[in-house]
């Protein structure tokens, strides 16, 4: 057999599912190979497209994503999606065609040299120069894209050697993930300043949901009952209606999230590492509180802030122990008569859709074997804070990199991974554009994935920033320009509808969610419609702008 | 600050560049280095001397990540009480896990 086969196999044996790929030259081996495989190759439109599905297949299943893809411009095209994942700590195993190692370092026709290119994207990067090399590089990417805190691994494959002829290796079974235990005197400490504290808040992150530990942390906010608090990707670990969770903090968190962070005396951070966009103006951040931080990272252990008992290690170890009930009743009552003051209103009085409203709607009407795969922009911030999510891979966004076009194809990945379940896609009408290609990678498939389009024909968080903090010269944010999207959509093979009217919301709706195949609901939003709140950049999360709810 | 990094790598493709890169990366400048590969050509040892403003601690650990690399030992020259975090701050770490 051709080393080619080998690669193959290789998979097979990791249990692929799904491959996310693009051919050209430096790859056709590969793709020969492949026509005997027992995964499916999903082809894509844009190698942006594979990589990206090849993450949203990773959030929504655990496993990691596999995507493929030629070398040079194919191997480039992948770069946004494995930094991507990268900056979520998402597993992937991206494998590029490389050309014959006797060319490498020629300039030969689609030479990129990829290790240099994505060196600080990636967890770690391969090059396989022998046939040899690919037998123990392969099995040891997957190991360490999921290993401790997963992220993506590049294996660069020339040509030539996917061509050489080999014996196939034996399988050599993984040597078993050691179970990362947490310091007992670290716990111990952890213990003692939870019982000392007044005010404590749960700062969850999405290493929660990553490390498997939902069910610890669960039980260790209902021991403790202490109110939480959630990133970005930390939404989903408590369910969005629980009592205790008082939303997402941060710049476009929600006032009961931010001003309880603020006022905290303790700060139990779980899984998260500080993010700015969480954080605000770091030393203004949470400024009367001790730090509790849990994490399988040593290095996000005092990255940003130094915490008073730092515990790395496995979370479900850690929450475990550390749960006990505390008394804090009068806080906890503080925190929830704000939550209940600070509520959002809904009751927009202009005749336009508002996107917030809909979203809620849309959440109360989809019931919880629903996925969310966002665009970036204000559509992904009103996700955030107006659906209603139980679980973490329901909500599939691009929270480090932000990278709009990420929602079309995470959602083709969510979808072949859970297929019994309803995947949205909320876009706008800028990040629409940049993976509109992948309907027709729905079409292809029959991917019955349905698509609400945010449309204020403007790049409207940018323009946002631009009404606030450019005052109101607006540059280049217009996109008034934008085709007809259902049309679009038809040419594609996928049905659409268009609203603007606040009393469609409803039947909007109900259309999308009754569909049978794929739907691309195209609804016109009011382009002054702003997120609130907004901590301007620089400014102290106490600081956050509310807006009129226009 | 001045630091020094005394790394062991595994003498594969890339490790020292991965090396440089986080230096780099973390904010720190290569003052002197050297390198040198092992008999039977399997390791590398770099010294490296380092200048920078961060946390020289963080640095280290993210040198720890990378793949490559078997050990690292750091010195700093300031005495170790007083190597603050940067902009960060505040309160002093009592128990590391
Ligand atoms: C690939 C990429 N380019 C640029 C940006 C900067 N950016 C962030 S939000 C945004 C506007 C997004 O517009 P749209 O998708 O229409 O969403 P809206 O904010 O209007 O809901 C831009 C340009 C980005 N995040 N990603």
């Amino acid at each position: 057999m051709r080393a080619a086969d080998f690669v193959v196999k290789a998979l097979e044996r990791e249990d692929v599912e799904f491959v996310f790929g693009y051919p050209g030259g430096a790859i056709m081996p590969v793709y020969d190979a492949l026509v005997e495989a027992k995964f499916k190759h999903v082809l894509v439109r844009h190698e942006q497209g594979a990589a990206l599905a090849a993450d949203g297949y990773a959030r929504a299943s655990g496993k990691v994503g596999v995507c493929l893809a030629t070398s040079g411009p194919g191997a480039t095209n992948l770069v946004t999606g494995i930094a991507n994942a990268f900056m979520d700590s998402v597993p992937m195993v991206a494998i590029t065609g490389q050309v014959p190692t006797h060319y490498m370092g020629t300039d030969a026709f689609q030479e990129t040299d990829m290790l240099g290119v994505t060196m600080s994207i990636v967890k770690h990067s391969f090059l396989a120069r022998t046939p040899e090399d690919l037998f123990w590089m392969l099995p040891e990417a997957f190991r360490v894209a999921r290993s401790g805190r997963p992220g993506p691994v590049l294996l660069d494959i020339p040509k030539d050697v996917q061509q050489t002829m080999i014996e196939m290796p034996a399988e050599t079974p993984p040597p078993p993930e050691p179970v990362v235990e947490p310091d007992s005197a670290a716990l111990a400490a952890a213990i003692e300043l939870l019982e000392d504290s007044e005010q404590p808040i749960i700062y969850a992150g999405g290493g929660i949901g990553m490390a498997n530990a939902l069910e610890a942390f669960r039980d260790f906010v209902e021991a403790t009952r202490i109110p939480v608090v959630t990133t970005l990707k930390g939404i989903g670990s408590l369910a969005g209606d629980h009592e205790l969770n008082l939303g997402m903090l941060g710049m476009h968190g929600l006032k009961a999230a931010n001003l309880a962070v603020q006022e905290s005396d303790l700060l139990i951070v779980i899984g998260a590492r500080l993010d700015d966009r969480a954080t605000g103006k770091l030393d203004t951040f949470a400024p009367k509180a001790k730090l509790i931080h849990l994490d399988i990272d040593p290095a996000e252990l005092g990255k940003l802030r130094r915490p008073a008992v730092a515990v790395r290690g496995d979370l479900t170890h850690s929450l475990t122990a550390l749960r006990a009930p505390i008394a804090i009743r009068n806080w906890r009552s503080r925190c929830l008569i704000r939550k209940a003051e600070s509520a959002w209103d809904y009751g927009n009085p202009s005749d336009d859709i508002y996107a917030p409203r809909l979203l809620r709607k849309l959440s109360e009407r989809a019931g919880t074997r629903t996925i969310i795969s966002c665009d970036v922009g204000q559509h992904q911030m009103w996700v955030a804070q107006h659906y209603n999510f139980t679980e973490p891979y329901q909500h599939l966004t691009s929270g480090g990199l932000g990278t709009m076009g990420y929602g079309l194809p995470a959602a083709i990945g969510a979808w072949l991974a859970r297929p019994d379940h309803e995947v949205i896609v909320v876009s706008g009408d800028g990040s629409i554009m940049m993976n509109i290609q992948e309907l027709a990678t729905l079409n292809r498939y029959g991917i019955p994935i349905k698509i609400l389009l945010l449309d204020n024909s403007h790049l409207g968080l940018v323009r946002q920033w631009q009404e606030l903090f450019f005052e109101e010269r607006f540059s280049e944010v217009d996109l008034s320009d934008n085709p007809e999207f259902v049309q679009v959509a038809e040419s594609f093979g996928v049905e659409g509808m268009k609203v603007d009217h606040r009393n469609q919301e409803e039947e909007a709706i109900e259309a999308l969610l009754n569909a049978k195949g794929p739907f691309f609901l195209h609804v016109a939003i009011n382009p002054e419609t702003s997120v609130w709140p907004l901590v301007p950049p620089g400014k102290s999360n106490a600081d956050m702008m509310e807006g009129a709810k226009s | 600050m001045k630091v020094f990094m005394q790394l062991s790598l595994f003498n594969r493709e890339g490790g020292l560049e991965r090396v440089l890169g986080v230096v780099r990366l973390r904010g720190f400048q290569v003052m002197e280095m050297a390198a040198h590969q092992n008999a039977q050509g399997n390791a590398l040892d770099v010294t490296l001397k380092l200048q920078g403003q961060r946390e020289s601690d963080n640095l280290k650990q993210q040198l720890n990540k990378l793949y490559d690399v078997e050990k690292v030992e750091m010195f700093t020259m300031a005495p170790a009480k007083s190597a603050v975090m940067t902009n960060f701050s505040q309160q002093p770490m009592a128990a590391a896990g």
